[in-house]
């Protein structure tokens, strides 16, 4: 791509970066760290989620995946969007109702202790590592596309760019850069799906013809299986994202940004309508990169499928179009990468900084001081790893995070809420065995252990891409164990019956606000 | 690529200068302020709309790889050639300033016109005119509280309308062989031109705004400079003074012909033109002028007949009539005169409106505070007169018991009884009195409780030699020593001491009573000098009363000081400056 | 005021317990059944062009907005009687 749309590309992401920023000037909400609860109304909150939820993974690598492998992309899609179910009828209100600024606070609601603080403080962090590796990822590929540069290359300067925007500027990204990133991708994505239909001249018909003559499978395109070999695949996969979503601290935070509980409905119930609509969008558009762009092509330029969307881009729309699509997946990236950090920095400079180090008497600069380093740290060690991860399809990537986080926060969040006998010894060992049992299970699987081009030269142990449908269940029954097994003295029944009655009603006996 | 940028760039150029010249019309600078109707909205809608059309004209013609055509576009083009329009900087502009129902409307007739026009796109560009005058209007108030958004953020969002139009060629023109290229030849030049040329025009439209807006501004502050200096006339009582103070100020601060203030019968005073035969004392006959009287309702004379001059030669030809209403039916007119009807401005309509209200509502805060003046003179003697029915009683009782057996303390007793209720009734007509003065009185007080606690209590009154020209509210110090006695040392039987201590310092002068006794409850202690304490018999009311007065007449500085002394009972001290400046009034 | 609260957890429950039960089997068959009815899966559908696999995995999204529609519509129950429950304790 010459300079000139490269400018043009610049110019678009800046435009977009200011209209956050008069957004967010335009609301209360200051540039403060920890968001204002009641500020936001359950749309535009619904928008946020769906901002910070959206990242690159969904926006490049589904529509690559769906382009590649046909039906298994799309299974992604359904996983990330029926998740949200679990987490409006199991989690939300709940959440809502115990807690003020992170999860942390939610778990030592019933369980207090610096333990537990420091535990989910740890959770977040990974968790956050985990999902910024894939923006990273697929931020080095588009520069890779848009200027010729080497992927590691790349990699090094988004990450250095993006450290640097969020340890110095960042920290004033409020909901608000969500919600703009949310119209923007929805209206660029929504438009390039209606060239996309028009090419053939809405005939959806046509567009699946198509379809199977662009791509090498022909008519097993559209059959299962080409990505999952192992049908255990599928349901493993299913399993980790429906209940991930459920254990995503920066998705679970933003509940504590509005006001009441029917928000908080409000909000999930607008996220789902986004997200499904995208997903939709993703579809169309992966069916018609294979079909316009075709196969070849496609894998000519980059293997992995996660630049489809921009190929495509550039296939109906020249270089305008491109840059305006890198334009959107760039914005898209810098907002789910300050989303992120915000929320693993609240989790260290909250729960762990000022609760536990400072024993709750830090000035606010400090704790702003602590929060700049966390995110430094993180932008740090994501890029290292970023560094190394360059054949990987980012959906994959991201999914690796959905079954850290159904493993360990969502069994040990569940357990929590719903369960009488839960104590602390059993939350510990459930996130201590769920965050084990889900690295580990990934490290000895088929992405990291690979004989030709894996991190570790050798044949896999587990086969398993998605080693899911084990490690949820170790989450879970390792809770279970250091429950049983624990000397610790449960709670005493009415202790947990006033928890219980205020994870529901927001009541608690004496006082009157929910 | 660059060649076309240039071209837009010199095509934008020549409607800007359009642009210009029209932001300096009268009319089109009334039309920014005219306030929100649905006539104004299709108004606005069509100047802009018309606007987008001659950009549309202005625009320029591309057939194929590479040729350009320049001429104007008037006609309807062939197939294979495409219209570059900029209809769209001024379809945002217009939904920018006017919202979104303006930008609907402008770009339906920008895109209608281009429709009309065909050629290669013509759906997509007739499309996008009204489409982002929609969204242009509805974002728009979602950015910015301002008037006119800043040209910064137009800017900005001037980028987004021209990749919605290559969108949308892309979405409707598929077919089209080389669309492609085509939205690659076009789109970054449009971009570029159309959002620099909505920032330009923007900056244009606030500027106007600005200039109105420094007009305004310059007019509410010459009118709060008159306010202002207008206050010492309006104080002054005789109303004929007051009329010429205000006729004078006002001629001069404000360019008119002549100025006259009557009342609702007389001129009072008239300046400038005209004053030979408009003197003060004529009546006032005009029927406008009594209309405005009655109704309370400016009025405005245009010409001479409404005028009603009975000279031939007067060179006023009209007027505005302010009437004002004051208290104690004090009515009257100011009229500002002008040589001719066209000399009245919005500007000197809504002066003499805003005068008008001023000058009645000054009259009456005036009034209002001279009352409030009179009722707290007669509150504070009202207070000052209060006497203790039950000081009384118990002296009477006795005098009669000491008659028979000590005449000649009894004797006494009644002088002094005499003297202070003779102090007493002084109260009720100052107050201030001379400072030997109240201290005759609290010593005829003592005299007289020493007498009935004989042998039982002690009085002490320390005071310096010298205490001429010191003046003190009456009955301040009295009532503080009954209240030791009443209530301090209610249930002593023995050894009661009362020390009453007057100190003269640099320039003030300190009282301090105090007493053995048993000293303030510390409920209370704070209470005592801020409430009336009225369910305590007879008590309490005394030292509120003397703090009120203390406060009212001498203000916060000389406030009643209450504690308990660490060796037990209390004391209450005050202290009044040495000179006490007030006006002769208060004193005599 | 705790056999309101019993009846609100009560209320829940009987929502609750049926629609996850819907929505995991909803959900889940769709994996299941492409493990164990691989060739149903791939026949083609009443839509044309469209195999079943891909059919129900479509409807997966109209289930979700719909699911959640009925919970939100559900819960203004529940609010209500969470304000009773408020009320009473306030007495």
């Amino acid at each position: 791509m010459n300079l000139t749309y490269f400018l043009f590309l610049i110019c678009i992401i800046v435009c977009t970066l200011i209209i956050t920023y008069w957004a967010a000037k335009r609301s209360k909400t200051t540039n403060r760290f920890y968001t204002a609860a009641g500020s936001l109304t359950g749309f535009q909150n619904g928008m946020a989620i769906a901002g910070d939820f959206i990242s690159a993974a969904s926006f490049l690598g589904i529509v690559g995946t769906i382009a590649i492998n046909g039906y298994d992309g799309f299974l992604y899609s359904i996983g990330f969007l029926v998740s949200y179910l679990i987490v409006l009828f199991l989690i939300a209100e709940p959440v809502h109702r115990l807690g003020t600024y992170s999860l942390g606070d939610v778990i030592c609601s019933r369980f207090p202790g610096n333990k537990m603080r420091w535990l989910m403080a740890i959770g977040a962090f990974m968790i956050s590592i985990l999902y910024m590796i894939p923006q990273l990822v697929a931020s080095g590929f588009l520069l890779r596309l848009l200027l010729d540069i080497d992927y590691s290359i790349s990699v090094v300067v988004i990450g250095g760019l993006m450290t640097i925007y969020v340890v110095f500027g960042g920290m004033v990204a409020t909901s608000w850069v969500q919600i703009v990133k949310t119209v923007v991708l929805m209206s660029g994505t929504f438009l390039l799906s209606l060239i996309v239909f028009s090419n053939f001249n809405w005939n959806v018909a046509d567009l699946i013809e198509q379809v199977k003559e662009g791509t090498p499978l022909g008519d097993q395109f559209f059959f299962p299986g080409h990505l999952f070999d192992n049908p255990l695949e599928f349901l493993s996969l299913q399993l980790a994202l429906v209940l991930g979503t459920a254990g995503l601290p920066h998705i679970l935070i933003r509940l504590f940004t509005v006001r009441n509980t029917l928000e908080v409905r409000r909000s999930l119930i607008s996220s789902t309508w986004i997200i499904g609509l995208f997903y939709l969008m993703t579809l169309v558009l992966g069916l018609g990169t294979v079909a316009l762009l075709g196969y070849q092509k496609m894998v000519a330029a980059d293997p992995t499928g996660n630049l489809a969307a921009p190929l495509l881009a550039k296939e109906v729309g020249g270089d305008f179009l491109l840059a305006f699509i890198s334009a959107i997946a760039f914005t898209t990236i810098v907002a789910v990468v300050a989303g992120l950090v915000i929320s693993a920095t609240t989790a260290f400079s909250h729960d762990i900084y000022h609760h536990i180090i400072k024993k709750g008497k830090s000035t606010e600069k400090e704790q702003l001081r602590a929060a700049r380093w966390t995110a430094l740290g993180i932008g740090f060690i994501s890029t290292l790893f970023a560094l190394r991860l360059e054949t990987i399809n980012v959906t994959f990537l991201v999914s690796l995070t959905f079954i850290v986080a159904a493993s360990s926060n969502f069994p040990v969040l569940l357990l929590t809420i719903y369960w009488k006998k839960f104590n602390q010894v059993g939350a510990i060992s459930g996130m201590v065995s769920g965050l084990a049992a889900s690295l580990i299970l990934v490290v000895l699987g088929p992405h990291i252990m690979n004989p030709d081009g894996g991190w570790i030269a050798r044949e896999a142990v587990i086969s398993l891409h998605n080693p899911g449908i084990i490690a949820i269940p170790i989450g879970f029954l390792g809770a279970y164990l250091g429950t049983i097994f624990s000397r610790n003295q449960p709670q005493s029944e009415a202790e947990y019956q006033r928890f219980f009655k205020k994870s529901q009603t927001g009541i608690r006996p004496g006082s009157e606000s929910s | 690529m660059k060649d076309l940028t240039i071209i837009l760039f010199e095509r934008l150029g020549l409607l800007l200068v359009i642009a210009f010249v029209m932001t300096r019309t009268p009319g089109f600078k009334s039309m920014l302020y005219r306030e929100f109707s649905w006539k104004m909205s299709i108004v606005h809608a069509l100047v802009f709309g018309i606007f987008a059309v001659a950009s549309t004209v202005n625009g320029i013609i591309i057939t194929g790889e590479s040729a350009i055509s320049r001429d104007f576009v008037i006609y309807p083009v062939e197939n294979n050639q495409m219209i570059v329009s900029s209809s769209l900087v001024a379809v945002v502009i217009a939904g920018l300033l006017g919202g979104p129902i303006v930008g609907l409307g402008a770009g339906l007739i920008a895109g209608g016109h281009l429709i009309f026009l065909g050629g290669i796109g013509s759906l997509a560009n007739g499309l996008v005119n009204p489409l982002t005058g929609l969204l242009a209007g509805m974002t728009a108030r979602f950015f910015s509280n301002e008037r006119v958004i800043s040209p910064f953020k137009a800017l900005f969002i001037g980028v987004f309308p021209p990749v919605l139009q290559m969108q949308l060629l892309l979405i409707i023109h598929t077919d089209t062989g080389n669309m492609v290229e085509i939205v690659d030849r076009i789109g970054l030049p449009l971009v570029l031109s159309n959002s620099i040329a909505i920032a330009i025009f923007t900056a244009m439209i606030g500027i106007v705004l600005s200039e109105q807006e420094n007009e305004a501004a310059l007019a509410s502050r010459k009118a709060l400079t008159i306010a202002e200096e207008a206050m010492p006339y309006l104080k002054k009582d005789s109303p004929s003074e007051m009329a010429k103070g205000i006729a004078k100020l006002l001629y001069d601060r404000l360019e008119l012909a002549a100025v006259s203030v009557t009342n609702h019968q007389e001129v009072l005073a008239h300046i400038g033109l005209g004053a030979e035969h408009h003197q003060p004392g004529e009546q006032v006959t005009r029927p406008l002028s009594l209309e405005a009287i009655e109704t309370n309702k400016m009025k405005v004379a245009y010409n001479r007949t409404e005028l009603q001059c009975k000279h031939e030669d007067c060179p006023l030809e009209a007027a505005i009539m302010i009437p004002i209403i004051g208290v104690n039916d004090f009515s009257g007119l100011i009229t500002f005169y002008f040589r001719k009807a066209q000399h009245i401005s919005p500007v000197e309509l809504m002066m003499a409106q805003g005068l008008g209200q001023f000058i009645s509502n000054q009259l009456n805060i005036l009034t209002a505070e001279k009352l409030k003046t009179h009722i707290r003179d007669a509150e504070l003697r009202n207070l000052q007169a209060q006497i203790n029915p039950h000081f009384l009683f118990n002296t009477l009782q006795l005098i009669a018991s000491l008659f028979r057996e000590n005449p000649k303390t009894a004797r006494r007793i009644t002088l002094q009884l005499a003297s202070y209720m003779r102090f007493n009734l002084r109260l009720v007509s100052r107050s201030l009195v001379e400072l030997e003065k109240e201290c005759e009185h609290v010593e005829s007080y003592t005299s007289i409780i020493q007498e009935r606690f004989a042998g039982r209590l002690q009085i002490d009154f320390i005071r310096p030699d010298d205490v001429t020209d010191i003046y003190i509210p009456p009955s301040t110090i009295q009532p503080l020593v009954e209240n030791c006695i009443q209530h301090g040392l209610k249930d002593v039987a023995d050894n009661g001491r009362v020390e009453i201590l007057i100190r003269r310092l640099e320039r003030t002068v300190h009282i301090a009573v105090r007493d053995n006794g048993c000293g303030f409850p510390e409920s209370i202690l704070d209470l005592v000098s801020h409430i009336p304490l009225s369910d305590i018999k007879n008590g309490g009311t005394g030292i509120y009363n003397v703090n009120k007065r203390l406060i009212s007449l001498l203000g916060e500085s000389a406030k009643l000081d209450i504690r308990n002394l660490p060796e037990g009972g209390s004391e209450v001290l005050f202290s009044i400056p040495e000179q006490i400046q007030m006006e002769r009034q208060a004193v005599t | 005021m705790d056999e309101t609260f019993q009846k609100l957890m009560q209320e829940k429950k009987r929502f609750l317990l049926p629609a996850l039960i819907f929505l995991f089997i909803f959900y889940f068959m769709l994996p299941l059944s492409l493990i164990f009815f691989p060739e149903a899966m791939n026949q083609t559908s009443f839509v044309s062009g469209v195999t079943w696999g891909w059919l129900y995995a479509f409807m997966q999204i109209p289930m979700t907005w719909t699911m959640a529609w009925i919970y939100h519509i559900k819960s203004k129950r529940f609010d209500r009687i969470v304000e009773e429950i408020k009320r009473e304790e306030l007495l």
